[in-house]
């Protein structure tokens, strides 16, 4: 039983994910235990077809776990109905290899789409804080433009403004950099790794690219479904 | 309250979702407003046609002042009278409170135009002169006089034009000779009652003369017997006594229910009711299909996106109402520029076929509803994909 450590905005104790039944059962998560604590960006390496994306799934609130236990931002997802899990979904950040912007809303309406799930926000205070988080990703000219007169760099800047603005606990990164040439994709890794130290909020990176694993606090192997340090 | 605070209801901002990516491919947008225009006028149409048979069907209904009407149960519609004993109407006097009654003949012969000599179908309405007051139609209280008068004819002004010009005849030359069903009569007078689908032209004579072109309908039967009660008379009661006292197959009715029974003739027992509805709900497929494809395309098209919101923490219930939303733009997009058309049409079409066709509020509000049900149901029907979206997707 995972005991309810605030510290502690992941724990992941003997996950437990297999997709499909009977004689086609294919296990992906053969008992993957983690943590992330506030204020640490932890790296999730692996091989293709290892289990990280369905595990970073879980953590997310996007799949129910089979097996184990999980609890995010203290909150047990073992019998967690649709409710409390889009609760949970809306805790964290997510930021993915693509950027799936709304091509018809321009920067800044796509960044205030995610603060719009939260009744607390005046108009004023939705415009100020996304105009504020683009500017700390350096897009501040650019938020009137549309995601079609944007480069690939810049929409995953975009996104990350989309992840980051209403100051997620969680952060979570599946190949952030994928799509990115290297300069822009170590821009976006210090973005991501700035936001980690100075607001206390915990991030987990699945990525393959090696020149990012000098940002990590911890870096995490995760093989045949099981992670390892 | 919720606007001046700052803080909207996500049903502003999924509104605001759905104009933004409706307005932001406005080719997209203009012709799905045209899907949306094209079922609008489609659906004005049947039921302006629809609306004009009725209203054109029931004009003499409508037209004549009476409390009660009498038929023969197998009368189906104005032009398809069935005669009753005339004894029968007389035997109303009899009740309390009724004040007046009158006989009415009505049939359908040829009118012979006296400029082309070509033949058109005319209602023929006969009555005795005295009673001509049960049809407040303009001009012909000054006509009545001269209805007293062997084989003469008042020649409704708003017939077709086929009839000749009977107007400018009579202004030019005064009382013309015309040939009604082979008998020759002259015309001395007009007045303005209008067009319905059985016929192209009314006349009215009186019932002497009625009787001199339809030699084989007898004085003693009656086609419709028009009751008028003592002012302030109970209708209801008289209509129940009515009933007690004449055979069963007397139909005694109401103005509502005289009016309804000619309706229901058109709407139920010809095609030309059925026509008109099936036109109306082929309008509404057309645009439920057009509005279907715009809304199924647009969340095809930004499935991933929509998945990603999801992840987020976005729920279904917001983009049911992104899609509604979109749903609603599309029925004002299109309601309002097919309204302005339709009205145009209408006019057109008043021209063309003399029987008045009326944009009316009830009208518009009726296809601004069916318009918002189609797209209402094409939205649900285009909302399951993105409901089936799942945010999963994402990772993969």
């Amino acid at each position: 039983m995972i005991k309810n450590d605030p510290s502690y905005l992941i724990r992941a104790s003997n996950l437990i994910y297999d997709y499909g039944t009977g004689d086609l059962t294919q296990s992906v998560l053969k008992g993957a235990n983690l943590e992330v604590c506030s204020g640490e960006f932890v790296i999730l390496a692996g091989p293709s077809g290892s289990g990280k994306s369905t595990l970073l799934s879980l953590i997310g609130a996007l799949r129910k776990i089979q097996g184990g236990e999980l609890s995010i931002v203290g909150c047990d997802l073992r019998d967690a109905d649709d409710i409390v899990m889009r609760k949970i979904r809306r805790q964290v950040g997510y930021v993915f290899q693509q950027h799936n912007l709304l091509g018809f809303l321009t920067a800044l309406q796509n960044v205030e789409m995610t603060l719009e799930m939260f009744s607390d926000y005046s108009e004023r205070e939705r415009h100020d804080l996304a105009v504020q988080t683009l500017q700390s990703v350096g897009l501040r000219r650019q938020m009137d433009s549309y995601s079609s007169q944007l480069s690939v760099g810049q929409k995953q800047r975009v996104a990350i403004a989309r992840s980051l603005v209403h100051q997620p606990k969680v952060i979570l990164a599946d190949e952030p950099t994928a799509s990115l040439d290297s300069k822009t994709g170590l821009q976006v890794v210090e973005i991501l790794h700035g936001m980690v130290k100075n607001t206390g909020c915990g991030a987990l990176i699945v990525t393959h690219d090696h020149r990012i694993f000098e940002y990590a606090d911890r870096i995490l192997n995760i093989e045949d479904g099981v992670v390892t340090s | 309250m919720i606007f001046l605070t700052g803080q909207k209801s996500s049903f502003y901002f999924a509104f605001r979702l759905a104009w933004r990516q409706l307005w932001h491919d406005k080719i997209r947008f203009v012709t799905a407003s045209f899907g949306v225009i094209f079922a609008c006028i489609l659906v004005f149409m049947q039921i302006g046609f629809k609306n004009a048979l009725f209203e054109s069907a029931t004009l003499l209904q409508r037209t004549m002042v009476g409390d009660l009407y009498l038929q023969d149960e197998q009368s189906e519609a104005l032009w398809r009278l069935v005669p009753f004993p005339r004894q029968h109407l007389y035997r109303a006097l009899s009740i309390e409170g009724v004040d007046d009654v009158t006989a009415l003949y009505a049939s359908q012969a040829a009118w012979k135009n006296p400029v082309t000599g070509v033949n058109r179908t005319a209602l023929i309405l006969g009555i005795d002169p005295t009673k001509v007051n049960i049809f407040p139609l303009v001009g012909l209280n000054d006509e009545k006089e001269k209805l007293q008068m062997r084989d003469v004819v008042l020649f409704d002004s708003f017939s077709r034009p086929e009839f000749g010009p009977v107007q400018k005849l009579l202004k030019d030359h005064g009382e013309f000779p015309v040939e009604v069903s082979g008998q020759r009569l002259d015309v001395v007078g007009t007045f303005k009652m209008g067009i319905t689908f059985s016929a192209d032209g009314n006349l009215i004579v009186n019932d002497r003369t009625f009787f001199k072109i339809f030699p084989m309908k007898s004085a003693m039967g009656v086609d419709v017997g028009v009751i008028t009660l003592k002012n302030g008379d109970d209708v209801s009661r008289v209509q129940v006594q009515l009933r007690h006292l004449l055979p069963k197959n007397i139909n005694v009715l109401t103005k509502e229910e005289y009016i309804a029974d000619e309706k229901a003739y058109w709407n139920d027992i010809t095609p030309i009711g059925y026509i008109f509805n099936f036109g109306v709900i082929m309008g509404l497929f057309v645009g439920l299909v057009i509005v279907y494809q715009v809304l199924f395309n647009d969340i095809t098209n930004h499935l991933h996106e929509y998945a990603t919101l999801k992840a987020m923490g976005y729920d279904n219930a917001y983009f049911v109402k992104v899609v509604l939303s979109a749903a609603s733009i599309l029925v004002f997009a299109g309601f309002v520029p097919g309204w302005v058309l339709c009205f145009g049409l209408y006019s057109l079409v008043e021209k063309s076929i003399f029987i008045e066709m009326n944009l009316t509020f009830e009208k518009s509000v009726l296809t601004f509803c069916l318009l918002l049900v189609m797209c209402f149901i094409s939205a649900v029907l285009a909302v399951r994909k993105l409901k089936a979206a799942s945010p999963v997707d994402v990772f993969q």
